[in-house]
């Protein structure tokens, strides 16, 4: 268990934006939705950097790293087929 | 200092990102909203990651920090033009229905 520090109280703190995103994204029109799924895997990651920074774990920092890489294929995928098909 | 400095980037950085789910919430048009994810990216990964090159300096938390931070910004940037096309395009066809 990691005693409490300033990265852990950040990460307890982004949890309302993250749940506010997640929300936004659970119903709605698609437009609303896909915005809400951005913001809500850009607080993913800074939720991801500042738990590893707050467990004192630097080789967690390749979680959020891979996370950026991957959510940019797939959320282009998403739109393409928004755009053209949906 | 340096813990003084961590405590007002990272404060910097989870205020950004409450104004940035306030936004989200508040916001009507779709473009408006689409501000929020990208001021929120830019400015809180910014504050973040130098909350950690503070914490840190030199070592090899920071490089991945500032290598999440890039990767963060360009991908953000690529993805919001993406889905602002793709709302341009959605809202376009509506139109022409």
């Amino acid at each position: 268990m990691a005693s409490l520090n300033p990265f852990l109280i950040a990460a307890i703190a982004l949890i309302p934006p993250f749940a506010c995103a997640v929300l936004v994204a659970s119903y709605g029109p698609v437009s609303r939705r896909v915005v809400a799924v951005q913001f809500g895997t850009t607080m993913t990651v800074f939720l991801l950097m500042l738990l590893s920074l707050a467990m004192r774990q630097p080789s967690f920092l390749d979680l959020p790293l891979t996370m950026v890489l991957i959510s940019y294929p797939g959320t282009m995928i998403y739109t393409h087929f928004l755009e053209r098909w949906l | 200092m340096t813990a003084a400095l961590i405590d007002v980037f990272l404060a910097l950085g989870v205020a950004v990102s409450w104004l940035g789910a306030a936004a989200l919430l508040r916001t009507n048009s779709p473009f408006d909203r689409l501000h929020a994810p990208g001021y929120v990216t830019v400015v809180a990964g910014f504050c973040i990651a130098v909350a950690v090159i503070v914490s840190d300096p030199l070592s090899a938390q920071a490089l991945k920090a500032v290598v999440i931070y890039i990767a963060l910004v360009s991908t953000s940037a690529l993805l919001t033009h993406a889905i602002a096309r793709m709302l341009y395009i959605r809202a376009e066809s509506r139109d022409a229905r």
